[in-house]
């Protein structure tokens, strides 16, 4: 893959690509923060940083930044996950100079004045309230959290509600010296523009950040190896049941990831990997769609597992159609699995969720901004060159490769096995 | 590609159906998307869900293929198929990898020609909707949209009514229903179908027309109805409240105007400074920046081929639902007491005409902005001369048309609190 990777001397890694399909071009920097490097009685703070980094810089007042990557004819947002914060702009090529003017100031000069932290204070609780309104969202965070006992991957992104209370100025102000530093930074250019050119604008607008010489705190948490099976069952308003079942996975830079990426097309399909609207549903020859779905259990079943950059979770998520027992529906997702252990897919399935891969893959990277996306995400859990190695090196994944991983992640003593159970009068 | 050259494809079948194409050399891959011009615009309001069972059973067994022989088929390929239902409109959108054109090409066909309507498939995808709807009611903001509707238009509105339907209706819609909906409204000459991707339009065209051009349609179709909707008369409030919730959500507005209504680019752009321009124009700089009160807060103008809403929308704390409704209503008071401002004008001209690359550069995109262009009936030449229709609005007619069809007095307004 034609990607350029560069280094500015105070630390910044400079991810270009060229695609001149189309007069735009996306620009992204990606911090390693995010939920996994929180601390107890400050979780969410990565992602109330990224709040608070549209609210006001050295050169932009509030509000600015959204008026002037609009009135350029341009989108932008940002986001925070459990291994990184990160903003981009899309804009028309020719103007992508503002969006390394946004990013260079911020990364730097936020101001975090003290009225805005306030205001943005509800706006978060009300962010997280919206969540609270959803009973799948409620079991999953709740699910999670029961997953890990050692590592702050089972904290929510968006942080408890006693610590969005809570927190002050200053954690949020420490937070966004102590990581937004060039050194833990990645910048990501993709679209339709001259690399050199616009690598000299990069190093214009970055190259005076001063390096930072102390590196952030490594995270040294290692979740360790779950040796039982755990359980919960949450019982509250809900208009039918659903089943969530989780096991820890591997990261990233495992051998196992790509494995285990096969292995979730064949359970329901191979996922969308599509940012802004590049939806690509597949999957209804699927073993879970076949199940569960199909055999009139479930209204969907739908597994999925993420490339991140310490061990996470693969999950299967079950909505129950009205009437049927969780522990039924739970038994059937366990002999899907118990098969796939026992005898892998069938070369047939195999071939199928290649292609399906393979299609996905081609549909979902289609955009610039879904270019950037990728490499800035895949650069911060594991390497950019993961990106274009993701394709080859699913198809040269085996049957017995498959089922050996389903063997050794999909156990009884590795999984947390959630329910919902509507409460009484609405069963 | 700039802006306003894109290179578009048109050409007309014998029996009126429409096929549009664009080219994009670059990409692997290739969007098929048939528009049919039906929808729950036609639904009996006491089996209302009715085409949105049409079109979740189109894919459920065709003349071709049984459900299972079609899932096995496209999931080898990685072939992509959905289909969106709405109140004029039904669209089956399929996505293939170019080597893969014809068998979308076949796929698509069978879908939207020849569906079977298995029954034991029906009572599947009854069940499957049903849950969708008993979550959708305990959903606040569903139950807020279905709220605001019921208030915004009169009872025998369609645009009342949910396209999903209800719990009540969807169990009364017969399979006869389906196949009289199928039978009688979907027709080549209300069919135009997008082609963007990295194949020959020729090709694909020349192929389309080999799989679509022998259908037929007995007599007229028939004509789409989009009934003018009235005002409501003052403030027409309700509360609904639900069971296990944290937050609120509040719509607020009323019924607006026709994508085709000679006010729609004023209204529109109207919208967008008090919306959604930046972090969601005046309402969101009150509502979310200034007061901190909601995570979102913006308004919308539905357009559509009938009075579809204006509608603003907030989800915030229960105990702020009063504040934010006001500073809505303020925000609403204010577009509509004087002029914008020259600089929001300017701001959201450039953000119209500028955001057009972005829009163009995916083959979804493509595909939506041609069916648009077919469907409004706007011309081939639409994209060359948006910039000038944008440009040439002025702040006297936002505000002329603001006050011909919003009102900060007389609006619907829905609520969905936590039950306490």
């Amino acid at each position: 893959m034609d990607v350029r990777e560069t280094k500015l001397p105070n630390g910044l890694t400079v991810l270009t690509r060229e695609l001149h399909h189309a007069p735009v071009a996306t620009f992204w920097v990606w911090y390693a923060v995010g939920a996994r490097n929180e601390l107890p009685g400050l979780t969410g703070v990565s992602h109330w940083v990224e709040h608070m980094l549209f609210k006001g810089t050295e050169q932009f007042r509030p509000g600015d930044i959204f008026r002037l990557v609009t009135k350029n004819g341009g989108t932008l947002n940002g986001f925070t996950w459990i291994d990184y914060t990160t903003y981009f702009e899309t804009l028309p090529s020719d103007r992508i100079d503002l969006a390394l003017r946004i990013e260079s100031d911020r990364m730097a000069n936020a101001v975090f004045d003290p009225e805005e932290v306030a205001s943005e204070r509800t706006v978060i609780i009300s962010e997280r309230e919206g969540h609270e309104n959803e009973p799948t969202w409620r079991l999953d965070e709740e699910l999670t959290a029961v997953a890990f006992k050692a590592h702050p991957y089972g904290n929510p992104v968006i942080g408890w509600k006693s610590d969005l209370r809570t927190m002050t100025r200053d954690d949020l102000y420490r937070h966004y010296r102590r990581y937004y530093a060039p050194g833990n930074a990645v910048a990501v250019a993709v679209g339709d523009f001259a690399t050199d050119h616009l690598l000299e604008q990069v190093e214009a607008r970055f190259g005076g950040i001063p390096a930072v010489e102390t590196p952030p705190p490594p995270v040294r948490a290692v979740e360790p190896e779950q040796e039982a099976e755990r359980r919960l069952t949450m019982r509250r308003p809900a208009p039918t049941r659903y089943l969530q079942v989780a096991y820890h996975a591997p990261a990233a830079s495992d051998p196992d990831a790509v494995p285990m990426l096969v292995l979730d097309a064949i359970l329901s399909g191979a996922k969308s990997m599509g940012m802004m609207g590049g939806r690509a549903p597949m999957g209804r020859s699927s073993r879970l769609y076949r199940a569960l779905v199909d055999a009139g259990l479930a209204t969907s079943a739908r597994s999925s597992v993420g490339l991140t950059r310490d061990p996470f979770l693969m999950d299967v998520s079950v909505t129950l159609r009205p009437g049927v027992a969780l522990s039924d529906a739970e038994r059937v997702l366990f002999e899907v699995i118990d098969d796939l252990k026992a005898n892998g897919p069938t070369d047939e399935e195999l071939a199928r969720a290649k292609k399906q891969a393979r299609a996905q893959f081609s549909y979902g990277t289609e955009t610039v901004t879904s270019n950037g996306y990728w490499l800035g995400a895949l650069s911060i859990v594991a390497s950019w060159r993961l990106f274009g190695e993701l394709v080859p090196r699913m198809e040269a994944v085996t049957a017995e490769d498959v089922r050996r991983v389903a063997a050794r992640y999909l156990t009884e003593a590795n999984r947390t096995v959630g329910w919902l159970e509507p409460s009484e009068a609405q069963r | 590609m700039s802006a306003g050259s894109l290179q578009i494809e048109r050409r007309s079948l014998p029996n009126g159906l429409v096929l549009l194409g664009h080219r994009n050399e670059a990409s692997a891959a290739v969007v098929l998307r048939a528009m049919v011009r039906t929808g729950a615009i036609f639904d009996l309001p006491e089996r209302a869900g009715t085409a949105r069972l049409t079109g979740a059973m189109l894919q459920r067994g065709t003349r071709r293929h049984t459900f299972e022989e079609l899932n096995a088929l496209t999931d080898r390929e990685g072939v992509s198929i959905s289909v969106d239902v709405g109140r004029h409109t039904t669209d089956v959108n399929v996505k293939c990898l170019t080597e893969d054109l014809e068998l979308g090409i076949g796929v698509l066909a069978e879908v939207v020609r020849e569906p079977t309507f298995p029954s034991d498939q029906l009572e599947k995808v009854r069940g499957e909707l049903m849950t969708a709807l008993r979550e959708a009611d305990q959903d606040t903001r569903s139950v807020a949209e279905r709220t605001f509707r019921e208030l915004a238009y009169p009872e025998d509105h369609p645009y009342r009514r949910r396209v999903s339907g209800y719990q009540e209706t969807v169990p009364r819609v017969e399979l006869t229903d389906l196949v009289a909906h199928h039978a009688r409204t979907f027709r080549p000459d209300v069919v135009a179908i997008a082609v963007a991707g990295g194949v020959e339009m020729d090709d694909a065209f020349d192929r389309l027309a080999h799989e679509f051009g022998d259908w037929v349609g007995e007599g007229e179709a028939p004509a789409l109805p989009a009934p003018p909707a009235p005002k409501p008369v003052g403030v027409q409030a309700r509360t609904v409240e639900l069971p296990g919730k944290s937050q609120a959500d509040v719509v607020l507005g009323m019924p607006g105007i026709d994508r085709r209504h000679p006010d729609f680019y004023a209204l529109d752009v109207l919208n967008l400074i008090l919306g959604r321009l930046g972090l969601n124009g005046r309402i969101g700089a009150n509502v979310r920046e200034k007061q901190g009160l909601a995570y979102y807060s913006f308004s919308e103008l539905e357009g559509g081929l009938g009075p579809g809403p204006w509608a603003a929308r907030a989800g915030v704390n229960p105990a702020n639902v009063e504040r934010a409704v006001e500073a809505i209503l303020a925000e609403l008071r204010g577009v509509l007491a004087e002029p914008v401002t020259p600089e929001e004008l300017s701001d959201a001209q450039s953000f119209l005409t500028g955001v057009l690359p972005l829009a163009l550069e995916s083959n979804d995109g493509v595909a939506r902005t041609l069916l648009s262009i077919e469907l409004y009936d706007l011309g081939l030449d639409y994209l060359v001369r948006y910039p000038g229709i944008i440009r040439a609005l002025t702040r006297e007619q936002l505000l002329a048309a603001g006050r011909r069809h919003l009102s900060a007095d007389s609006y619907a307004l829905a609520i969905v609190r936590p039950a306490r």
